[in-house]
């Protein structure tokens, strides 16, 4: 049970710092900076080139980061629920251990 | 085989199953073109949706098992099976909370998939409460018939979207227009989270067990000790 226990938990923390980390280098898409730089202009025609691909990649990186925090926030849920489940197992299972050396210890 | 070796060998495979599906969610398969990063909460999302639909059609198949042959280790499975379901269905909520916010710009939205899957949640939390709360026959009995009663919520949730429709939920398919990839990564998902139900259920299955088995063998000590005096 204990051995159970230790090895779903490294894999949880394993696989959360893993998924978090292979996560961050994802790049802004070009795609995505000409769509944006083509939306900037059509609003404010005024705007040089420059200006616009910077907005562009600020907004897009922005973006980004904003949806890479709510993927990490939801990883880090389905590790922690499962974490503390197994952590209320293996904490009632200790209880119950108690209780019968308890039991036989009076008996 | 000994269960605890049944388990360890269910552990490892859990395991694996986790750091392959992982390292195909995040590695492998593709960034979805309109939703970007956040769609990949999707795989484990779906993988838990899924058990969660097992854990409670379990919970009900044994509530029946036990209703007809009085066994208390089928009352058992039936709780853990609830347990481990409900723990699912919370995951189900909150990661699909954290996907609506980023994607949709709002936490909740009272379309029927949302609310029925919030109706499940709350009338299992109210059969684990109940578990809690009572001892012996009564709570092996009656809970077999909330968990009877409290599966017909399963295919009303499933079904919500075709039954209601909905604007931002996608309806539940059998069959997936995906890339490759993703399809795998989907399907690795739901085995991991598969794989961890069923470990899930057998330890907290084996727990209640022993927890019944030790209140009889206290009730026997002080019944003995009673009858002695």
């Amino acid at each position: 049970m204990r051995a159970t226990v230790a090895v779903l938990a490294v894999v949880a923390f394993a696989c959360g710092v893993y998924g978090l980390m292979s996560v961050v280098p994802v790049g802004v898409n070009a795609q995505e900076v000409r769509d944006e730089i083509d939306t900037i202009i059509a609003g404010s025609p005024d705007a040089s080139l420059d200006e616009a691909v910077e907005q562009a990649v600020a907004y897009l990186t922005h973006e980004q980061s904003r949806r890479v925090r709510f993927l990490f926030m939801a990883y880090i849920v389905i590790w922690a629920a499962l974490g503390a489940y197994i952590m209320s197992i293996a904490r009632r299972q200790t209880r119950i251990e108690a209780e019968i050396a308890r039991l036989k210890d009076s008996a | 085989m000994t269960r605890s070796r049944i388990n360890g060998a269910l552990a490892v495979v859990t395991a694996l199953l986790v750091m392959v599906g992982a390292t195909f969610v995040f590695i492998v398969a593709p960034i979805e073109v309109e939703m970007r990063e956040i769609q990949k909460v999707f795989y484990f999302h779906v993988g838990a949706a899924w058990s969660m639909f097992v854990a409670f059609t379990v919970t009900a198949a044994y509530g029946i098992v036990y209703l007809i042959r009085r066994n208390p280790r089928a009352d058992a499975i039936a709780g853990a099976s609830a347990s481990v379901g409900w723990v699912y269905a919370a995951i189900v909520l909150l990661t699909g909370m954290l996907w609506a916010r980023s994607a949709w710009n709002t936490w909740w939205n009272w379309e029927p998939r949302l609310t029925s899957m919030l109706v499940l949640w709350l009338m299992y939390a109210g059969y684990l409460l109940f578990r809690s709360t009572t001892r012996g026959d009564a709570r092996r009995t009656y809970s077999s018939v909330f968990g009877i009663v409290s599966f017909v919520m399963v295919p009303i949730v499933y079904y919500s979207i075709k039954i209601w429709g909905s604007v931002l939920h996608p309806a539940t398919k059998t069959k997936w227009n995906l890339d490759n990839r993703m399809y795998y990564g989907m399907l690795l998902g739901t085995l991991a989270m598969s794989a961890a139900y069923v470990l899930l259920t057998r330890l907290r299955a084996d727990v209640d067990i022993a927890e019944q088995e030790v209140d009889a063998l206290r009730q026997e000590q002080l019944f003995g000790e009673n009858a002695e005096g």
